[in-house]
């Protein structure tokens, strides 16, 4: 792979991990921070320091170069998601219709709740009423 | 000699008498066998045969021998027929389901659970081969599934835990979509099936006897379990590289030399089945021999097909591999991947 190509894929490589979106649960473990780590530590390259790449050919490597940033590319364009696109009934589930819009609005308040809110949330959990 | 080329046989012997004695007594052979085997039924069932077969006796000795039970529809425990719409009836939230759907998650479970089985024999364990990880987990041999092999996990209870969990919340992302009663007892009975054998595993597979010991890793299995539902669902419905992230938490243990096209392919394997079992009617949760219409190998294609920026920037001409060097001729090749390619020998060949 020409030395141009290679700062291109690295280009690539750093815009597409400052766009990937950050996990507000999960602060101190981001796919994101462990990726752009590899790139720094390995020279813009994203092969991870595996048996399976360190004993491929040099022009293989770069093959293998391309095929990982085109899937970094492709996980943040959403490609999986519309090609396989959910028509049905999946997202709107027969046993309880508000379980996904619940769970995202879960997700939103819980790395902001206080410790009271918290402990609110356990005792309501604790003591449920049967609808 | 029921048969109608005997019983044209009878009419020539001679008289009318003998073939009337001999037909009523081949009747009263049959008689006595049929109530015999009568008698193993159920008691109303024989005396209403044996009462039906004494009044026609005369009747019936102009006609054919063997008489065959006329159909009882409607009626309760048929056989097949009740157990298949037994089947049906558990997925739609029957009162008494919880029996039939246990056998049918077990089927379902079973499935899930042999994708990336693995074991370690006795006699391993006993010369003392049996190795171990960094974190001191035991490290079996494998099934040879893409698992172990492409994806590079290594064949270990964990790996077995996680693989199994996958699956399972394809199928309870299913089961949300039945009866509210339906979803509760067959996503239930479904994880009961994943722990049972959890804890079977770590008995007989890993010698583990102390229950103090499983009950401890079972309980951390189960907080696994609801954070794995918890973190696919957040990618279900956030996107793909939110649910990229929580497969390489949770299979690959946020490992730091992590394959990214590993996870796009599972990612995309994940959605292609959540779509097919989207297209699914109820039913074929009961009848279906299995859920998963393929394996994660199947989307390598798809992962692998450039993204536009990367298309543009000549990396397809590359790809076949033509020598290039410097930034002109990768612009020049890229003009030349428009155009239909000139094929150059590179040996000479005879003819």
């Amino acid at each position: 792979m020409s030395g141009a190509l290679r700062n291109l894929a690295a280009r690539q490589y750093q815009r597409a991990l400052s766009e990937w979106p950050r996990d507000a649960l999960r602060p101190e473990c981001q796919l994101q921070d462990v990726l752009t780590k590899r790139l720094t530590k390995n020279n813009g390259s994203l092969l991870p320091n595996t048996s399976a790449f360190n004993k491929l050919t040099k022009e293989a490597k770069e093959q293998a170069e391309i095929k990982q940033a085109n899937a970094l590319l492709s996980l943040l364009e959403n490609r999986y998601k519309s090609k396989y696109r959910i028509t049905g009934e999946l997202l709107k589930p027969k046993s309880n219709p508000k379980y996904y819009s619940d769970l995202v609005k879960e997700l939103e308040e819980a790395p902001n709740r206080t410790f009271f809110g918290r402990m609110a949330k356990r005792l309501g959990g604790i003591i449920r009423f049967q609808s | 000699m029921a048969c109608p080329s005997c019983r044209s046989g009878l009419g020539l012997l001679r008289g009318p008498a003998a073939s009337s004695t001999l037909r009523q007594g081949l009747f009263a052979e049959s008689t006595t066998t049929t109530t015999a085997r009568a008698a193993a039924l159920s008691f109303s069932q024989s005396s209403r045969t044996s009462s039906r077969r004494s009044t026609n006796l005369s009747q019936q000795q102009s006609r054919r021998i063997h008489t065959t039970r006329p159909c009882r529809e409607g009626e309760s425990g048929g056989g097949l027929a009740g157990g298949f719409r037994k089947l049906l009836a558990s997925v739609a939230g029957n009162q008494s389901s919880s029996y039939i759907a246990y056998g049918a998650t077990q089927r379902i479970y079973k499935d899930c659970a042999k994708q990336a089985d693995y074991t370690i024999t006795p006699e391993d364990r006993k010369a003392g081969r049996v190795k171990e990880t960094a974190d001191g987990e035991e490290i079996g041999t494998g099934n040879g599934s893409i698992w172990h092999q492409e994806f590079g996990l290594l064949p270990t209870f964990s790996t077995w835990a996680h693989v199994t969990m996958l699956h399972l919340y394809l199928v309870v992302v299913r089961l949300r979509c039945l009866d509210k009663d339906a979803h509760a007892t067959w996503q239930a009975q479904l994880v009961d099936h994943f722990f049972h054998q959890a804890e079977e595993k770590m008995d007989r597979t890993h010698d583990m006897s102390s229950r103090v010991m499983r009950q401890r890793y079972l309980q951390d299995l189960f907080v696994q379990w609801r954070g794995v539902v918890l973190a696919y669902d957040e990618g279900l419905v956030k996107g793909d590289a939110v649910l990229a992230a929580a497969v390489w938490r949770n299979l690959f243990k946020g490992r730091e030399d992590i394959d990214v096209r590993t996870l796009a392919t599972i990612v995309s394997w994940m959605r292609n089945e959540l779509k097919y079992l989207d297209f699914m009617e109820d039913a074929g949760l009961a009848l279906h021999t299995t859920l998963f219409k393929s394996k994660p190998d199947a989307e390598f294609s798809v992962v692998d097909k450039l993204v536009p920026s990367l298309e543009k920037s000549g990396a397809a001409a590359d790809v076949e591999g033509v020598a290039a060097a410097g930034e002109a001729e990768v612009k020049a090749s890229s003009q030349k991947a428009a155009q239909k390619p000139k094929p150059t020998p590179k040996f000479k060949t005879a003819a």
